[in-house]
């Protein structure tokens, strides 16, 4: 069952005395929903989903925390103090440091978190095979994880999340490292997980966005500057023009009909 | 014939006390039958050509030093009998006797441990270190250490082309590349301490908290039982002790 | 905490899961990879140094770096890990003096958490003790057998104090001496000068952040 996933009222702190990296924060993600999570570097994004995997708590023993989490019917107060593997699933921006790096296949590394898990026969054997064709990497299953290109290694990252089933799924820039056709393989993993994931992505760009979430949060300084739906954030984005990577307005207006810019943008785009 | 993990462990402890006991001229026969092991017999061959070069480079240095060493010995010790040689010097035959005893034993070691570690992989290792007790966090650095050691000389190669390119003087006198190499050093340790914090959020995300033990593929067979041929050598091996500690005593 | 007085029988097993459970607390987080990567750097910094012409071995200065960061019995393994993969790559004569290694990692930690890395002045007095206790650790190794043969420069030592009169264990522990305490003074200096300016975020991420001083000047540079 996908949970839905509350925030109220959320400040985090590295440590005391440094400015929040998180601010009042309170939003609400439905249920089975694709939510894209959008804004500048140093917005915030990458903390509010490593709150949400627990690996905050777990780890930045001086972090300063008030507010509460829920996800799903566990509430914490004020973050998760632990990893909530397998529930939560987190993909990192670096898929190369998400790997264990002691693996020899892409096959094997897809277990370790089956091994972790304590499963293995032929529940192991099946839920590596489902990983390994989702994400169309049968072909490389017994290649060597160093000897993967950059998209490889992102597609068998998130395989290696996938296998354990989580229900809520974390991505940080999920995109950043493929190429068109690797984006749409992206999209069309995403999609297949509507309803029976909840899924939480951060993403630099909009693009991606656009083809595969329902909802959309733009963040800025730490707070959710913006929380809507896909037509409420396409009239809603000349707010952020000089939030969101203008270099992908054209492709915006071109493929989303968005007829309507920011005259410094539409000076840029020349329109 | 195969020999796993366990048995070529023990049979190499063997090897190793064997030496200490055995005379010069019987460590001589050793090595030259363990050279013969290397090629005869297929659990002992290198598993890859770097290993396969690494020993056989390794064999010739080793018995070129024990030459030299014998020479060397043989002409700065002045005890036992003292044979002339031309120009004046003297080769005493104490110090060939402790050169060649030395030197033979050298050899019996070194090959024993090429023996080894060229024909087991360490992922095979640390599966066996698994099977027989060894913390999984343990077992985890050994295998992370693969991974870094394959990177690290690659960090140190670019940072030390940055660095020479921004000036630093490390071609300058001994002082400025000692300073080279702090300039090298500090970033080289500070990436590896940002890996590592990302590593272990990695792990963690994964559910790797050093419980469950870690998985290997292919054999199945090095479950850390204690065959009888590991019996066998673990036996003379401690009669071996036994033999060193006597020998010792006695004398 | 312990419920029962523990019995000579069962000391061992109490001190074994006493050891376990400060080895875990040492290499939680960012420890076990940190180890992993401090094994590795032991390997290639002598080759840094051969690349750079310095006559320095550095082959221990990630053990230190491990016992000063997380503690003495992570030092501990980093330092006999360290040895066997040495002999695994290509020495096989470092396997023998694994237990030299531990013994510099376990000193190390200890005094670091004594507070021996917090005042430069102290930094070198610990190197020089090092030196002199990794001397005597490693000499009757070397001595009993290898007879004082390393296959190094450092041998022709051990010949010069035998020609004068010295037994082969004298020779070979006053040849550590004069090398050993150099070195490993050399490899705390430097273990201080990298370690002092690492900003405090990374050092409290481990469990010997606080046997270092930190610069303040860094803190403001890193947000990990």
């Amino acid at each position: 069952m996908a949970p839905s996933v509350s925030i109220r009222s959320l400040h985090y702190q590295y440590f005391d005395g440094a400015p929040f990296a998180l601010k009042d924060l309170s939003v609400h993600i439905a249920s089975g929903s694709c939510t894209a999570l959008l804004g500048p570097s140093g917005a915030g994004k990458t903390t509010l989903l490593q709150i949400l995997s627990g690996i905050i708590g777990a780890q930045f023993t001086t972090g300063k925390a008030s507010g509460s989490v829920l996800i799903g019917d566990d509430e914490f107060r004020p973050i998760p103090q632990k990893v909530l593997f397998p529930s939560v699933g987190y993909l990192m921006q670096d898929a190369s440091v998400q790997l264990s790096g002691i693996k020899e296949t892409v096959e094997e590394e897809l277990a370790f978190a089956l091994d972790n898990m304590g499963i293995d026969g032929y529940e192991r054997r099946e839920r590596v095979s489902q990983a390994l064709s989702r994400l169309d990497l049968g072909r490389l299953a017994n290649r060597r994880p160093h000897q993967l290109s950059g998209g490889e290694l992102q597609r068998t990252a998130l395989a290696s999340i996938l296998v354990a089933r989580p229900s809520l799924l974390v991505l940080d820039e999920p995109v950043n490292a493929l190429d068109s056709l690797g984006q749409q393989r992206m999209v069309n993993v995403l999609r297949s997980l509507k309803c029976s994931t909840t899924v939480l992505f951060a993403d630099s760009g909009i693009e991606f966005a656009l083809a595969v979430a329902d909802t959309f949060l733009v963040m800025q300084g730490g707070s959710i500057l913006f929380s809507g739906t896909r037509n409420q954030f396409l009239n809603s984005l000349d707010s952020f023009y000089d939030l969101l990577p203008v270099n992908q307005w054209s492709e915006v207006v071109r493929k989303w009909g968005k007829t309507t810019v920011h005259p410094r943008v539409a000076g840029l785009l020349s329109l | 014939m195969r020999f796993d993990v366990g048995e070529k462990l023990s049979l190499t402890l063997f090897l190793l006390l064997l030496s200490i006991v055995l005379p010069w001229h019987l460590n001589g026969v050793l090595f030259l039958l363990l050279v013969l092991f290397r090629y005869a017999f297929r659990p002992f061959r290198p598993v890859s050509d770097a290993s396969r070069r690494r020993s056989s480079a390794l064999a010739r240095y080793l018995a070129i030093v024990v030459l030299l060493m014998t020479i060397v010995n043989g002409l700065l010790i002045k005890e036992g009998t003292l044979w002339p040689l031309p120009g004046g010097f003297t080769m005493s035959s104490e110090g060939v006797t402790f050169g060649l005893r030395t030197g033979m034993r050298l050899l019996v070691i070194a090959m024993s441990l090429l023996l080894f570690f060229g024909s087991t992989p360490i992922p095979r290792l640390a599966q066996f270190l698994q099977s027989v007790g060894w913390p999984v966090q343990l077992v985890m650095t050994l295998l992370l250490t693969l991974h870094f050691i394959d990177t690290v000389p690659d960090r140190v190669s670019l940072i030390f082309t940055a660095q020479e390119a921004r000036g630093a003087p490390v071609r300058a006198n001994i002082l400025a590349r000692t300073k080279a190499f702090f300039l090298i050093l500090s970033p080289l340790l500070l990436s590896g301490i940002v890996e590592s914090i990302d590593r272990s959020m990695a792990l963690e995300l994964r559910g790797f908290h050093g419980g469950a033990k870690l998985s290997f593929r292919g054999d199945e067979t090095s479950r850390g039982r204690m065959t009888m041929v590991s019996m066998l050598f673990l036996i003379l091996s401690i009669l071996c002790i036994v033999w060193i500690i006597l020998r010792w005593l006695l004398q | 905490m312990l419920q029962t007085r523990p019995t000579s029988g069962s000391f061992f097993i109490l001190m074994t899961k006493t050891v376990r459970e400060q080895f875990q607390l040492e290499i939680e987080g960012a420890g076990l990879p940190f180890v992993a990567f401090c094994i590795a750097l032991n390997l290639s910094a002598g080759q840094l140094a051969a690349a750079l012409k310095l006559p320095i071995y550095l082959d221990s200065v990630g053990t230190v770096l491990v016992a000063v960061l997380c503690g003495p019995w992570s030092a501990i393994s980093a330092g006999v890990i360290s040895n066997v993969l040495a002999s695994a790559f290509g020495n096989p004569a470092m396997v023998f003096f694994a237990p030299v290694a531990a013994v510099i990692g376990g000193f190390t930690g200890f005094i670091a958490s004594h507070g021996w890395f917090r005042r430069w002045y102290i930094v070198p007095l610990g190197g020089i003790l090092q030196g002199v206790i990794a001397a005597i650790a490693s000499a009757p190794i070397a001595a009993y057998l290898f007879s004082g043969v390393m296959l190094a420069g450092t041998d022709v030592l051990v010949l010069y104090f035998r020609s004068v009169g010295n037994t082969l264990l004298q020779s070979v522990f006053f040849q550590g001496l004069s090398s050993d305490p150099v070195d490993k003074t050399i490899t705390y200096i430097l273990v201080f000068l990298l370690c002092r300016n690492l900003p405090i975020r990374l050092l409290q991420r481990f469990r010997g952040g606080n046997n270092l001083p930190h610069n303040k000047a860094m803190d403001r540079s890193y947000a990990l």
